[in-house]
């Protein structure tokens, strides 16, 4: 029984030290889980310490469970500790048939002595406070590192991106795999006014309508922790959620732009670069069909002038309208008018033009003749919220006018305002007609002579025009020398050959040279005064009928460069200080007046500064010598070039690709890789223009030349 | 045996002295023994002091095959009756049995022994011709490799300048190729090549931004290249010269000018007459009190001015401005008129000073405008100007600036002591911008500015045997007075090999070193005290044709015709046994002696 009582002694006491062990592990495992979790930033640290305790408090009891306490031992302890047993208790272990008699009867004694005892696993000491507390300190320790360990690490910690997804781990930057961007789409809304549908397509390259509105949608393999549309001047950021990043923005102007996606883990992803071509609204296109520029409703004509428009728009035309100017009156009383006026039919073409049609009844106008018409067509198209303004060309309508224009200030004495020049042609008509009307009743004399006179004053009237365009006066008004064998009857013919000068200078007072009139003033004034001259020829030859019709011709063109005139002089309302030559020039007093000296601002940098920023930074990574600074260049490089590439639709945008893996290398403080770099330089040498030839200092002479040519002097 | 007669005196006497010495010895039993064991030794000396030769053994022809040898009948028979074949890095080993060597230097063992050495492809580099035996070398040529032979092209360009390659190529005989030269952005410039003989060719490009860049020379097929050859070009941005301008009045021409210089980051300081005594000065050099004209003209490397700005100059500074232009090298152009004509103003001298004799009036019916022929524009893209009505004809000592497609000088210049003095009838280059050509109004006036501007200070300066390859000598130069010490070649990968320096004969302004480069890539030489030279060093195969071609000339120029019959070769008999001898005839005197 007693032996019995001993391994009931030994078990107890094997499971005693097993929990004990198992305590203690506990606490130990759970410290060494918060390390190894936040060492290897794969755990929640609370987790791993768990598991790990309970690993521990296993391998402990397992390590308690495998060395159990013996019965010896236990005997040995009892003799050492209760000394009923008399030291005996081993005796109890022994082969009873190995024993000498007096050791039987001592072992009998011990016995005995061991079943008298009320409790004999009081015995057996426990450490259940000491484990406890070893148990308990291990699990405070881990919680104080879990706790404290990761606040101190990311005081050190210089950016969010290496920050480890699990929060409050001590993890470096891993190598774990990149964020990857498994789909993204561009969804355009154009504007309604455009007619077009929306569309949505995976393929981020796109050519939307101005104003519409884009919508992007990237999705990853992992949530995201931002989200950024890098292209133009500024980045925009994509609202997050999840694995999921959107972005709205109006279509405003034309980029190139990538997506670039930030993970919770600080691992990034970036799509190639794209183009958004956004095709702006043109403005209507008015093209006046009829009539051509300028229009001269001419006496006996009707006043009515018929306008045909073609109006175009990429998207419609919604409104149209035609602006009338009327110019009344002459010289200096000239009075504008302007009316906006509708068109009478608009018809729809079949390829989507709108016809636009008027007629302008020139009297209903308020117009008179000798008054002219200006008008231009104006449309609007259906764009929101602004309209785009198209504008024709400008039509001139010219309601022509033989009358002659006398205003009278007071009655007893009549002031012509108008130049004598611009009635006498008119006068002479009369007279023409006049003289035709009593031909009957004139002798032939008579006729003859009247006729000579009235050839003197279309004569008279003709080198008086001249004048204003430099030709030469002649002296003999009637009956002068006739014209020499194969001469031409113009006055303005002299013998040239005769002046040793002639082809040296330059002759203001001839008619090519006038500088009075506009070209085209001068054109016409020079037609009337051939029509005159013809005139003059038939009147000085009596054929008076047949000189009427150069009369009126020479009448009407100059009807023409009054109403001309009238058109293009506008005053303006400077008035010049008046100057006091005889004050201040040719006095040879210099005083008070200084040299100047100014100095010139530095040159600018130029169009192509950033791109040649750029090429030198390039070359610096090329041959390991990059600056801190040159990130920033090849950002504005890449900007500029970026802008260049837009200009140039279909470009290639592997370039912009090259330089952005060469930012991202340097990002990461790894080298470029060599054939990023190459293509980099290529494009933005390619992007520069070829350089202009400059001025340079010649090389020195050498020794030998400079020692000859010191010899000579 | 030709050290003459006074060995055999010495060997003679000493001869006669060691046997008067065995005559005096009393015991004469072994004195012919002792006289023999005398002999010996003196003549074992004396055969170590003249080493005596003896007819070598007949040792046959050895073949060396170099790169580029041809399989071809006569290599092969040659290669078959050889004592010794060697195959050289690059060769085509498929001609015979061959023994690989590293260099002609690893060979030297096996030719040793030839009579004659036979070299088949390409032939040698001058350097390791120098390390063969002195033997008669024969030559098995193989046919011209293709590719570039020789090319020239300047190391170093201010921005501006057009970069100009000029050499020889070799094509295939059954091909047209394509000989490109091509930029960090592509191909640039090409030519056809037509045919297996050497032509010329000059291609150029103009590069668009400084820095040092690599070209590529690249002669194509239609499918393939056939060769890509490398040249690195340093493209500067150098200040233009510091120029002034007189002038009698403010001219739209000037502020053209003016504009264009300081674009460059120029220094320029126009001085317009508006008034007798009065002037207004524009400059990009701030200055706040009135700077005297004579010191405007000693800064500046350039002065342009008119005929009445000139005569209008007070006569000391006329003088300043004559002493500039010939003794301290002035540039000074000048815009001619009629006032230079006058006969008034200035002195004759000075007259015979500024106006060059070429210059006189215009004819009447001279034409009012002229087509200037400028470089690097075709004649078609300039358009003409207005011209000063006069006529520029040449004169002694006098150079073409810019001419006329018919010929006509529009602009010269003069040689004046250390200075050069200008005169141009292109009346009005701003017209080229007005009509939208800003490239002929660039290259007018960056023909006459550089041409006439003061010359840069002298600095020592790079030369270098171009191209440069690995494996083999680069001959460094650097011309100028300061030019001392080491210099450093830096490569791609940071390492730098240091190079001393050693002044050349003759000459104390110039100093020389050779050059091994070891990596390929753009190397950058730098000494204190001189420019950085850029160099692109290609791998040891690059520029084949045109090391190919300098072995090929190298080689016949130290080959030579073996006879037929080969004189008998006589070698030096081994110093070892006269080393025995004089040991067994030492060894008996001393062992008598005992």
């Amino acid at each position: 029984m007693s032996s019995t009582t001993l391994l009931r002694l030994a078990r107890r006491a094997t499971r005693q030290r097993a929990l004990e062990a198992a305590l203690t592990g506990a606490g130990i495992g759970a410290g060494a889980g918060v390390l190894g979790a936040l060492v290897s930033g794969r755990f929640g640290w609370p987790a791993a310490a768990g598991i790990a305790a309970c690993a521990g408090a296993l391998v402990a009891v397992a390590r308690a469970l495998r060395a159990p306490v013996s019965e010896g031992a236990i005997a040995a302890h009892l003799d050492r500790t209760v000394p009923a047993l008399e030291e005996s208790a081993s005796l109890l272990v022994a082969d009873p048939d190995r024993l000498a008699p007096l050791a039987l009867l001592q072992r009998e004694r011990v016995a005995q002595a061991l079943d008298r005892m009320a409790d004999p696993a009081a015995t057996i000491p426990h450490r259940w406070r000491r484990a406890a507390a070893r148990g308990l300190a291990g699990l405070a320790i881990a919680a104080a590192l879990g706790v404290a360990l990761p606040r101190l690490a990311a005081l050190g910690r210089p950016t969010a991106a290496h920050r480890s997804p699990v929060d409050g781990s001590l993890a470096p930057p891993r190598a774990a795999a990149p964020i990857a961007i498994v789909a993204s789409r561009l969804a355009v809304r154009p504007p309604a006014y455009t007619g077009h549908a929306p569309r949505e397509s995976p393929a981020l390259d796109a050519a939307v309508e101005q104003d519409a509105g884009l919508h992007w949608r990237v999705d990853t393999d992992r949530p995201m922790r931002a989200a950024w549309l890098v292209g133009g001047r500024d980045s925009v950021a994509f609202s997050v959620n999840g694995a999921r990043a959107v972005l709205a923005q109006g279509a405003e102007a034309s980029l190139v732009y990538a997506i670039t996606v930030v993970a919770e883990d600080g691992t990034t992803a970036r799509t190639p670069f794209h183009r958004l071509d956004v095709v702006p609204d043109a403005e209507p296109l008015l093209t006046v069909v009829r009539p051509d520029g300028r229009v001269t409703v001419g006496r006996g004509e009707p006043p009515v002038v018929d306008v045909e428009l073609l109006a175009i728009d990429d998207y419609g035309v919604v409104r149209s309208a035609l602006v009338a100017t009327v110019a009344k009156g002459s010289g200096e009383g000239v009075k504008f008018r302007e009316d906006t006026l509708r068109f009478d039919a608009e018809e729809r073409r079949p390829g989507g033009g709108l016809l636009l049609r008027r007629r302008f009844d020139l009297a209903a106008l308020g117009m008179a003749p000798g008054d002219e018409l200006y008008f231009h067509a104006v449309a609007w198209d259906n764009r929101r919220p602004a309209p785009n303004l198209g504008r024709s060309e400008t039509v001139f309508v010219t309601w022509a006018d033989t009358s002659s224009v006398t205003v009278a200030t007071a009655a007893p004495m009549a002031i012509s305002l108008v130049p004598e020049y611009f009635r006498s042609q008119r006068q002479i008509i009369i007279d023409t007609e006049r003289l035709l009307a009593e031909r009957s009743r004139l002798s032939e004399s008579r006729f003859r002579e009247r006729a000579d006179e009235i050839g003197v004053d279309q004569k008279l009237l003709r080198l008086r025009y001249g004048q204003f365009l430099g030709e030469e006066f002649e002296s003999s008004l009637g009956g002068g020398e006739p014209a020499h064998a194969g001469e031409e009857p113009d006055a303005n013919h002299g013998d040239e050959s005769a002046d040793p000068a002639a082809g040296l200078v330059h002759r203001h007072d001839t008619a090519e040279n006038a500088t009075l009139f506009a070209p085209s003033t001068r054109d016409q004034l020079k037609r009337a005064l051939a029509q005159m001259w013809e005139a003059e020829l038939r009147l000085r030859t009596a054929r008076p009928r047949e000189a009427l019709p150069y009369e009126q011709r020479a009448l009407e063109l100059l009807k023409d460069v009054q109403q001309r005139d009238r058109a293009y002089v506008r005053r303006v309302g400077f008035e010049p200080p008046p100057l006091e030559p005889d004050k201040k020039r040719l006095t040879g007093k210099l005083d008070g007046i200084a040299g100047q000296r100014v100095t010139l601002p530095p040159p600018d940098d130029g169009d192509d500064a950033a791109l040649r920023a750029g090429l030198a930074a390039v070359r610096r990574l090329r041959a390991g010598q990059a600056t801190p600074r040159d990130a920033g260049i090849l950002e504005q490089a890449g900007r500029d070039l970026a802008h260049r590439l837009l200009e140039r639709p279909g470009a290639d945008l592997a370039p912009l690709a090259a330089l952005r893996a060469i930012l991202d290398s340097t990002a990461a403080g790894r080298p470029p890789d060599a054939q990023h770099v190459v293509a980099g330089e290529a494009a933005l040498w390619g992007a520069l223009p070829r350089a202009e030839a400059r001025a340079t200092r010649r090389a020195a002479p050498s020794a030998a030349v400079e020692a000859f040519r010191r010899l000579g002097t | 045996m030709a050290a003459g007669w006074w060995p055999l005196a010495a060997a003679g006497s000493a001869w006669a002295l060691a046997a008067w010495l065995a005559w005096r010895r009393p015991d004469r039993r072994r004195l012919p023994a002792r006289l023999g064991a005398i002999t010996l030794a003196i003549g074992a000396l004396l055969a170590l002091w003249l080493r005596p030769t003896r007819t070598a053994p007949g040792g046959g022809v050895a073949v060396v095959l170099t790169p580029g040898a041809r399989a071809d009948s006569a290599t092969r028979a040659t290669a078959a009756r050889a004592r010794a074949v060697v195959a050289l890095p690059g060769a085509d080993r498929s001609i015979g049995p061959a023994t690989p060597v590293a260099g002609v230097a690893a060979a030297g063992a096996l030719l040793a022994g030839a009579d004659t050495i036979v070299l088949a492809g390409h032939g040698l580099d001058a350097w390791d011709l120098a390390r063969l035996p002195a033997r008669p070398v024969r030559v098995i040529v193989s046919a011209p490799q293709e590719g570039v032979e020789t090319a020239a092209w300047p190391a170093r360009l201010a921005l501006g300048e057009p970069l100009a390659v000029q050499g020889r190529v070799r094509g295939r005989a059954a091909d047209t190729l394509r000989l490109r030269l091509r930029g960090p952005a592509g191909v640039e410039d090409s030519a056809v090549v037509t045919g297996d003989a050497a032509a010329s060719f000059a291609l150029s490009a103009l590069p668009r931004a400084a820095g040092v860049s690599a070209w590529v020379l690249e002669l194509a097929g239609d499918s393939a290249v056939i060769a890509a050859d490398t040249l690195a070009v340093d493209v500067r941005t150098e200040l233009p010269p510091r120029v002034l301008v007189i002038e009698a009045a403010p001219r739209f021409e000037t502020r053209a000018l003016r504009d264009w210089l300081a674009a460059q980051g120029g220094t320029v300081t126009v001085r317009s007459a508006v008034s007798r005594d009065r002037s207004r000065v524009a400059s990009t050099v701030p200055a706040t009190d009135s700077v005297p004209v004579a010191s405007e003209i000693a800064a500046a490397d350039l002065v342009i001015l008119d005929g009445r700005s000139l005569v209008a100059l007070p006569p000391p500074v006329r003088s300043r401005l004559r002493t500039e232009v010939a003794e301290r090298g002035l540039g000074l152009l000048l815009r001619p008129d009629e006032t230079l004509f006058r006969g008034d103003g200035i002195s004759p001298a000075e007259r015979a000073f500024f106006v060059p004799p070429g210059l006189v009036p215009a004819p009447q019916d001279a034409r009012p405008q002229r087509r200037p022929r400028l470089p690097g524009l075709a004649p078609a893209d300039v358009t003409p100007v207005d011209a000063e009505p006069f006529v520029l004809s040449a004169a002694p000592g006098s150079a073409a600036l810019v001419l006329e497609g018919n010929g006509d000088l529009l602009a010269a210049r003069y040689a004046r002591g250390a200075g050069r003095l200008g005169v141009t009838l292109v009346a009005h280059p701003h017209q080229w911008l007005v009509r939208g050509e800003p490239r002929s109004h660039a290259a007018y006036w960056a023909t006459v500015v550089s041409a006439l501007a003061r010359p840069a200070a002298a600095r020592p300066a790079w030369g270098m045997t171009l191209p440069a390859r690995v494996d083999a000598p680069v001959e460094l130069r650097v011309d100028g007075r300061a030019a001392t010490g080491a210099a450093i070649a830096a490569g791609p990968d940071g390492a730098a090999d240091s190079l001393a320096l050693v002044p050349l004969a003759g000459d104390s302004t110039r100093w020389g070193t050779s050059w091994w480069p070891r990596r390929p890539g753009l190397h950058r030489l730098v000494l204190a005290g001189a420019d950085t030279a850029a160099v692109w060093v290609s791998a040891a195969g690059g520029w084949r044709a045109w090391a190919a071609a300098e072995r090929r000339e190298a080689t016949a120029r130290h080959a030579v015709p073996a006879p037929d019959g080969v004189p008998p070769r006589r070698e030096a008999i081994a110093a070892g046994w006269w080393f025995a001898l004089l040991l067994v005839a030492a060894g008996y005197l001393w062992w008598e002696q005992r």
